[in-house]
């Protein structure tokens, strides 16, 4: 269990620990439960350079959604502002 | 990659009881059966108000419009909303046990009781009061009390889902419970919190007032604890539909949940503020200091942001999905998405529209610029595209696959097909009546107001085009509606019998671990009762203690 | 709790907006006086006809106050009085209403004097009546079967 948590040989380890602890089921539930946490703890450092890349969709769609809720609210202030 | 969920419930097939199945679907027949009365009931308002209807004698326009509001906007949501909670909180807590369950169906009972008391009243023209019923117009005391039962009723079944949340957290200690039960029990309390205070204006104003044990209510007061329940009943009517977005709208598409924790920080911060937030429809008010007004308005604007939230993360659910099926330009995810999908391409017409909802919703919201839209027919635009669209399109996307999963039959190709055809057409009539309220609405044409040429008024008179674009946008909604009930009947009896899938997404690898201060329940209700005193207990001690002679009842109608 | 930055990003443009929002409406209503009409005096709705100045609807001019003109109207089941009233261009002008018996609202078409006139309260809005026409006065809260006839208007005349 303890070379899971090695980070520099990860892709190995994690192959070699899958195809071990998928001989032994009784122990693969644990074992992949460890593998998953593990990979969260590196994925979230390792991905932050890709996620940028992959999400510029949805930041481009909310700020077309935000500058469209900024016309709406401008555009009715202003005929607040032009009426008595 | 293996998936951390794999290890807890991973199948596609898990059929939710037949028992909990069945209560769920009971509720579905009563929102159904309200949904064809409310649908017929608008047609014949959009038609009366282009001037060429007359409704025929007793029937009354303001009969009509309370029907429309009152079985749409309590009855359909409300018991909908019950057996959707239901089926989710079974669907990934567990089968209910013998205990939850019969508490669900006294409180189904209660509610459907009380329904029947409140539109028996207003069908006998004895309660036209709309689905507001400020006072001082007065309704027989049976309409107030057949919705106090539909409240009391809701809570009963409420503590059902409450007791299946507790019951597992208890088996499952130190693990954040699982996503739909978590966001079906702050739904549920909030929903609770919030009826508390339409419940003291019953009890202590409204019943014994119809009952004429006593003579005068406090007009301002009634109103204040109407909208204290009214601002958070909108936020229990959308908040299941964030629940099929959030967690169904991904595995119907193939994709997984963008992120756990801020799906649940978002139901969080709806449960804190979409409550103290009541006097943005009450800025026209007197009797109310205007400071008062906008440290609520300032609450207002804070329950916009888990809105904001989530439109980041479906956008980004979508285009995760997209790319990880290849797709490379900034917006080529979208023709990744399933289209022909109808369990998909309902609902997301149901997201499309919730952006010019939400703008009209801020300007409302926007202190004294509500002297621009208050009460006019602008704001009926409005809640067409929060509840009218958003919701109930997400509802029946919903019922599409539900109704068929807890019936033993299939989702078939042809009703698939009818159901986007029925999505569509609800869009481009929603589109022609909720674009002609806003515009008239601006203008100045009132909301709930019979057809009339206001003596003549050349104002007025510029309305009425509206008016018939209204009725061609509301005959093609009633369409609409009787292809749902088509769907819905041919899904509840008909379809071939078979295995319709229960769509629950699991989060996504690369999302972080759930923290469970989510769940830590003494601080979040006790946020929500700290800002609930900060904004009201002032102003409500005020309208009591300076408060003008109450007003006897009305009956005007 | 991690956050994707595109998410930082938005949620920092989203809740500036509303900031600035809040600022523009704080800034009208507190230190211009835009505030929307929340007038806290109160009245027995019984005795609307001999109090004042509700016993003598209509235009008046007044001295000495930072309006020109006061504007009285009395709203009942299903009209309001005056039922017609004009007033002249350019005037600064109080309005100020009240109801016999239900609740009903108060609003001049086309403008933004528009506010709900409760059994017990005043309702009150000053106003500049700077552009000259026929303004239908409507009342826009449900309040019996003659509520979609419930009218009167303002003329707005250059003299």
């Amino acid at each position: 269990m303890n070379r899971v948590k090695q980070c520099r040989i990860f892709p190995i380890v994690e192959y070699y620990e899958f195809v071990i602890i998928n001989h032994f089921p009784l122990f693969r539930k644990e074992g992949l439960k460890q593998m998953a946490l593990h990979q969260i703890d590196t994925k979230t450092s390792k991905t932050k350079v890709e996620d940028n890349s992959t999400l510029k969709g949805t930041l481009a769609s909310v700020f077309l959604l935000g500058f469209f809720l900024v016309s709406v609210w401008v555009s009715v202030y202003f005929l607040f502002l032009d009426r008595f | 990659m293996i998936s951390p969920s794999i290890l807890n419930n991973p199948t596609a097939l898990i059929k939710i009881d037949r028992r909990d199945g069945k209560l769920a679907m009971a509720h579905f027949y009563v929102a159904f059966t309200a949904l064809l009365i409310g649908g017929l009931a608008g047609l014949l308002q959009v038609l009366v108000r282009t001037g060429k209807l007359e409704l025929p004698a007793p029937i009354t326009y303001y009969q009509i419009l309370t029907v429309h509001g009152v079985v749409l906007g309590l009855v359909l949501t409300t018991f909908f909303i019950q057996g959707f909670m239901m089926a989710a909180v079974s669907r990934t807590a567990g089968t209910f046990s013998n205990g939850q369950r019969r508490a669900g169906w006294i409180g189904y009972w209660i509610m459907t009781i009380g329904t029947v008391m409140a539109a028996a009243m207003v069908l006998l023209n004895k309660a036209s009061v709309l689905y507001t019923f400020y006072a001082p117009l007065k309704a027989h005391f049976l309409f107030y009390f057949g919705l106090t039962l539909v409240v009391i009723g809701s809570w009963i079944g409420g503590g059902a889902i409450i007791m299946a949340y507790r019951k597992w957290k208890k088996a499952n200690p130190g693990q954040p419970s699982p996503l739909l039960t978590f966001m079906s029990f702050v739904n549920t309390i909030m929903w609770m919190v919030a009826t508390l205070g339409v419940a003291a204006s019953m009890i202590t104003q409204l019943l014994p007032w119809s009952l004429g044990l006593i003579d005068t209510v406090n007009i301002l007061v009634t109103r204040t604890l109407f909208w204290y329940f009214g601002h958070p009943l909108v936020y229990f009517w959308l908040l299941p539909a964030y629940m099929a977005w959030y967690v169904i709208i991904p595995k119907v598409i193939g994709a997984k949940i963008f992120s756990d924790s801020l799906a649940r920080m978002s139901f969080i911060l709806f449960l804190l503020f979409s409550i103290p937030v009541g006097f943005h429809h009450q800025l026209m008010e007197p009797g109310i200091d205007p400071a008062w007004k906008f440290l609520q308005v300032i609450l207002t604007f804070l329950v916009v942001i888990p809105s904001l939230m989530t439109a980041f993360s479906l956008f980004a659910t979508f285009e995760k999905h997209g790319r990880s099926m290849g797709a490379k330009s900034l917006f080529g995810w979208l023709k990744m998405l399933p289209w022909g999908d109808a369990r998909f391409t309902v609902p997301f017409i149901g997201m499309l529209a919730f952006i010019p909802a939400g703008a009209g919703g801020l300007v409302n919201a926007s202190h004294q610029m509500n002297q621009v839209v208050h009460n006019t027919i602008w704001v009926t635009g409005h809640f067409h595209l929060t509840l009218a669209t958003a919701v109930v399109l997400t509802f029946f996307g919903i019922s599409y696959w539900l109704v068929p999963h807890i019936t033993g039959r299939t989702l078939t190709k042809s009703i698939n097909k009818l159901a986007i055809i029925q999505g569509v057409t609800w869009a481009i009539g929603m589109t022609f009546m909720s674009s002609a309220m806003h515009a008239a609405g601006l203008l100045g044409a009132p909301r709930r107001s019979a057809f009339s040429e206001y003596g003549g008024a050349a104002q007025a008179a510029e309305w009425i085009p509206y008016q018939i674009a209204q009725a061609v946008g509301g005959s093609i909604l009633f369409i609409s509606i009787i292809l749902m009930l088509y769907i819905f009947i041919n899904l509840a009896f008909f379809a071939p019998k078979g295995e319709q899938e229960f769509p629950v997404a699991e989060v996504d690898i690369d999302a972080e671990r759930t923290p469970l201060v989510f769940e830590n329940w003494k601080l979040w209700l006790g946020i929500t009762a700290l800002l609930i005193i900060f904004a009201y207990t002032i102003p409500f001690i005020d309208m009591i203690q300076n408060s003008p002679p109450g007003s006897k009842g009305y009956k005007l109608w | 709790m991690h956050m994707h930055k595109f998410e930082k990003a938005w949620l920092t443009f989203g809740i500036g907006a509303l900031l600035v929002f809040l600022t523009v409406l704080g800034v009208s209503a507190f230190y211009m006086g835009n505030q929307p009409p929340s007038c806290l005096v109160t009245i027995d709705p019984e005795k609307v006809d001999t109090t004042k100045p509700f016993n003598e609807p209509g235009l008046k001019k007044v001295e000495g106050k930072d309006w020109d003109y006061e504007l009285v109207f009395v709203a009942s089941a299903f009209s309001f009085n005056p039922a017609s009233v004009e007033v002249p261009y350019g005037a600064k002008v109080k309005i100020m209403a009240t109801t016999k018996d239900v609740v009903h609202g108060f609003q001049v078409a086309g403008t933004n004097i528009n506010m709900m006139l409760e059994p017990g309260f005043i309702s009150e809005y000053t106003t500049t009546f700077d552009k000259a026409g026929e303004y239908l006065i409507l009342c826009n809260e449900y309040c019996g079967v003659g509520h979609h006839m419930m009218t009167s208007k303002i003329e707005v005349v250059k003299k």
